[in-house]
């Protein structure tokens, strides 16, 4: 938990290999001739409390540190072989990153005083008159009278609303998915094929739309049947699986 | 010579629009030329900065906006308390300082130096409104580059990029 909470403190892990390298006091360059990477991979135990995207981020580092020592323990003919687009080793490359790195983080700190001098001037919001002047309310032919009556008449709406909530009735449910399966199922049986509209009845009600809507995904899901539509919102075919 | 009328005149404009105002915009109402107004303003800002007047002028490239005097800033704080601008944490300085001087970037090429993921601080420096969206690179993918904004040289007191502090030299 220890190493979790000191890994918070830095902004990744070029950061804490800088942070690494002035504590040792030595120059970017001499790296690989120190303790870095062992002192990088003893601040990476115990990191499983990170959160994995961090957490990779440092563990590819970390891989890297590891695959850089033990290419110093190769004979030095075929270390040579292996450089990128640039003519860089995998050495170079790291120290020129981190030289890079190294240049931002500094200037973000120059940032940071510009900011904190900043702050000490400010802005105000646009007016409002600006930003809505056609959305302005404006009362005309009203009196304190008036205003009042349309005051009261609102506080005693709220006061009804408050006693009284509105009763609800709910009612049982007409149509069930179990049953509208077995109603599709038996139209199926008298007739081969039949359209999705057939199902309802002449002035089909919400519940009943839904409920046979459903059944029909049911029984598709089932494989009972298989349904066709030519075109969106087009009629829906709906044929008996396995009666061909 | 100090035009007061017209220097009035745009001082109150900004007093009521708040926000900054593009030169060329007040050239255009005012009747006037926009360099001819640039070298006006330019003269104004200096003179308010010098001499002990109330509000100043900010220019922030070819725009500008009222501010409170620096000088004031720990009146107004015992006053007002904290100013609604928040600091910003080293994640997103380190990102906006990379932005600044490589623009327009790429989130890739900003990670590849920060070794880290940048996605998050992307969001809230354009939720800020510190940097936007400048169109996408033509490479694999064509990925959003971005750019710092005019809020960027607000929150940092600078007129144009030009005033950013040299970047270190290379080791």
């Amino acid at each position: 938990m220890a190493y979790a909470y000191k890994l918070a403190n830095f902004e990744g892990p070029l950061d804490l290999l800088l942070h690494l390298i002035s504590k040792a006091k030595i120059e970017i360059q001499d790296i690989f001739v120190s303790q870095i990477t062992e002192q990088y991979l003893q601040y990476m135990e115990g990191c499983e409390f990170l959160d994995l995207e961090s957490a990779s981020d440092f563990l590819q580092m970390a891989a890297t540190l590891v695959y850089i020592k033990s290419r110093a323990l190769l004979p030095e003919k075929r270390r040579g072989e292996e450089v990128d687009e640039n003519g860089l080793t995998p050495e170079e490359q790291l120290v020129a990153r981190l030289n890079e790195y190294k240049r931002f983080k500094m200037v973000s700190e120059e940032l940071k005083e510009l900011e904190s001098r900043a702050r000490g001037s400010r802005y105000k919001l646009p007016e409002e008159i600006l930003a809505g002047a056609e959305q302005e309310t404006v009362f005309t032919n009203s009196s304190v009278d008036a205003l009042m009556a349309a005051y009261l008449k609102v506080l005693a709406k709220v006061k009804r609303l408050e006693q009284k909530p509105e009763s609800v009735v709910i009612y049982r449910d007409h149509f069930s998915v179990k049953k509208q399966m077995r109603v599709i199922l038996a139209r199926l049986t008298i007739k081969s094929r039949v359209c999705f509209e057939e199902l309802l009845s002449e002035a089909p009600s919400r519940e009943e739309l839904a409920v046979t809507f459903l059944s029909l995904l049911e029984l598709l899901h089932a494989e009972k049947v298989s349904i066709a539509q030519k075109a969106a919102f087009g009629e829906i075919l709906i044929e008996k699986r396995g009666s061909k | 010579m100090r035009d007061a009328e017209l220097m009035g005149k745009i001082e109150n404009i900004l007093f009521a629009a708040g926000d900054s105002m593009g030169i060329g915009e007040l050239a255009a109402f005012l009747g006037k030329d926009e360099a001819e107004l640039t070298a006006l303003l330019e003269e104004e800002i200096v003179r308010r900065e010098r001499e002990d007047s109330g509000l100043v002028i900010k220019r922030f490239e070819d725009r500008v906006q009222l501010a409170t005097r620096e000088e004031y800033a720990e009146m107004l704080f015992s006053l007002f308390g904290e100013s609604s601008e928040e600091e910003l944490t080293r994640a997103m300085l380190e990102t906006l300082s990379i932005i600044a001087y490589k623009q327009p970037v790429t989130r890739g090429e900003i990670e590849e130096l920060r070794g880290v993921n940048t996605s998050y601080v992307l969001g809230v420096l354009l939720e800020k409104n510190l940097i936007h969206e400048a169109g996408r690179k033509e490479a694999l993918g064509r990925p959003i580059l971005y750019a710092t904004s005019e809020g960027f040289l607000r929150h940092f007191g600078l007129s144009s990029l030009e005033e950013l502090p040299p970047l270190p030299q290379e080791a």
